[in-house]
């Protein structure tokens, strides 16, 4: 059978992928060792993450199915200008997440000894419970969403590979995730993922060959798209989708980037700013290259592939298959379907320290061992899992829906909690818990429920990120002043004593 | 930073500049904006068979992506090299 060769490829991927894990997760054993805690080698690498390292962590982070398969099939369905407005903000990402919030967080994530994301709201909003809670339900709901997306895609990269139905291929590849992950841990997965960076971009390079050589270059390939449907050559699919749906979209995948917790707790890991500024020039270009060529330009070429193409998320897989031998093949889809395992790892870890740490550790059990929190973690990263699949079962029209919603709720509910906790002294643990609180209601609401008001659902992010920026902001205003001690952290000098 | 003064705390000057820093981001998100979303309504204000093409791409889309796929990366690129360097030690002493 002609996909043989490309199944051994992504076979053998996977597998030394599992191989790889374990590796790191002795490497991880190391730190533990020589004297860091579990959580603290498992989690942050025990701070030590060089430039390359963190650019792959950040932008193959929340670059993931998304940029290799949704996005280029919604540049398929829909022309390469919608994606150009839909999403190619997204390239400076490194930019707005390490350079908006990078230092911050990482000094005070030192006098903290904060290793993640709630961490950092805890200690800025002096443990308040109630917020607390919340946070980590939307953390768990939009990383989740997200999750779910990155599964649908695999999965459907499998499908086309194999020939194993939607289902089966969803199981087999969910599986293989939750036990990479709950194994390996940050150490183990950013050794992994930095291979999976240099694969994915490998795999945008091979596939651009491949398209260009097939087609004959882009002037060709736009002169036919063309000619099947003049909507495709223009921003809004020939005015059929408002522009402000489109901004509502370019909004959340550029600037909104900054909500998202599982790209910005990577700003605890890395060890000097020399690193953080070359992270942040090397993301760029990695991301550059996956959006400009395989989220927008590929997808020109997979509608050409695939012109009659009903479930967008398709048109890669079919066009990795159609021009290029199955060896070739087989390396473009396991770097595609490796941009959703380190996406996936990343999410199952915060999952995983979000209640392990920040809610078992804090208010359940605050002595527990080391193996125990092991074995939460794993069963966390299970759950996760198994949640995703039942999610996915539902099969949506394109999984890049997941995505949205998740990259959208973050910013609505955790951005004015984390903008105006690092820049705003005056902020105070009410008012967080109102941003995220409102964030996370009305953003949902929005993007839910039909209130027949089409702004509210076509540009949810639009319609409730003032909401809950505003509440932040007045009930910060009227409510007591944070306490000196938490502003001295997070904003002032101080020496080893204080 | 009243509420800073009122408490007597002297603020970090390493967070200072990452403030600052933090709107030069802002501001170039901005511009970025501009440009893009700038040709993406030009692209909306003339019928497709219309387009006049550059490079084999709508003109529209080509000085869009001209900038939001190259030009506005690369200055990106050299903001972040221009981030002033900073120890993380989190103490002074």
């Amino acid at each position: 059978m002609n996909n043989m060769s490309t199944i051994l490829v992504i076979a053998i991927y996977f597998f030394s992928i599992i191989y790889l894990t374990f590796v790191g997760a002795r490497k991880a054993k190391q730190i533990e060792i020589e004297g860091g805690s579990f959580s603290e080698g498992f989690y942050v690498a025990g701070r030590k993450i060089g430039p390359v390292a963190l650019a792959i962590l950040v932008a193959a982070g929340a670059c993931s199915t998304g940029t290799f398969i949704g996005g280029p099939g919604l540049s398929a369905a829909n022309g390469i200008g919608f994606m150009m407005l839909f999403g190619g903000g997204q390239i400076p990402m490194t930019l707005f997440i390490l350079g908006v919030v990078g230092k911050k967080i990482n000094i005070v994530g030192r006098r903290t000894r904060s290793e993640s994301y709630v961490d950092i709201f805890r200690y800025r909003y002096e443990n308040y419970a109630p917020l607390i809670f919340v946070l980590v339900i939307a953390i768990l709901v939009f990383l989740i969403s997200s999750s779910t997306g990155e599964f649908v895609g695999g999965s459907r990269v499998l499908e086309t590979v194999t020939g194993i139905p939607f289902v089966y291929s969803l199981i087999g590849f969910g599986a293989l995730i939750t036990v990479y992950t709950s194994l390996g841990g940050l150490k183990g997965v950013s050794i992994v993922g930095i291979l999976q960076g240099f694969i994915m971009t490998a795999a945008t390079l091979i596939l651009v060959v491949g398209y260009m050589v097939f087609y004959g270059g882009m002037p060709e390939i736009m002169e036919r798209v063309g000619k099947l449907s003049s909507d495709l050559l223009t921003p809004n699919v020939g005015g059929k989708v408002p522009l402000y749906q489109l901004f509502n979209l370019w909004c959340t995948y550029s600037i909104g980037i900054i909500g998202l917790p599982w790209a910005v707790q990577s700003a605890l890991t890395y060890k000097d700013t020399r690193t953080l500024k070359l992270g942040i020039g090397i993301g760029i270009v990695f991301v550059m290259i996956w959006t400009v060529f395989l989220c927008g330009w590929a997808g020109a070429a997979g509608r050409l592939m695939t012109p009659d193409l009903v479930v967008s998320d398709y048109a890669i897989p079919n066009l990795a298959l159609g021009t290029l031998p199955g060896i070739l093949a087989g390396v473009v889809l396991a770097g595609v379907a490796g941009a959703g395992q380190s996406t996936i790892a990343a999410l199952f870890i915060l999952a995983a320290s979000s209640i392990v740490v920040n809610v078992y550790t804090a208010f359940i059990n605050k002595a527990a061992s080391d193996r125990e929190i092991k074995r939460l973690t794993i069963l966390v990263c299970t759950l996760v899992g198994v949640t995703n699949i039942f999610l996915a079962l539902t099969e949506p029209p394109t999984l890049q829906v997941f995505i949205t919603f998740a990259a959208g709720g973050c910013a609505a509910a955790l951005a004015p909690g984390l903008l105006f906790g690092l820049y705003w002294p005056r902020t105070n643990k009410y008012g967080a818990f109102a941003g995220v609180l409102s964030g996370l209601i009305f953003y949902a609401l929005f993007s839910l429920v039909d209130l027949g008001i089409p702004f509210l659902m076509n540009a949810p992010l639009l319609s409730a990120a003032p909401l809950s920026f505003l509440l932040c902001y007045w009930v910060s205003k009227v409510t007591p002043k944070p306490k000196k001690e938490t502003l001295q952290i997070f904003f002032g000098q101080m020496k080893s004593d204080a | 930073m009243n509420i800073l003064e009122e408490y007597g705390i002297t603020e970090d000057p390493r967070f200072k500049t990452a403030g600052r820093e933090a709107i030069q981001i802002v501001f170039y998100w901005i511009l970025y904006t501009v440009w893009t979303y700038g040709f993406g309504i030009a692209g909306t204000l003339v019928q497709p068979e219309q387009y006049t093409y550059t490079w084999g791409f709508p003109t529209w889309y080509f000085w869009g992506i001209v900038g939001s796929g190259f030009l506005f990366p690369f200055i990106g690129i050299v903001m972040a090299i221009r981030l002033k360097d900073c120890s993380l030690d989190p103490w002074v002493d």
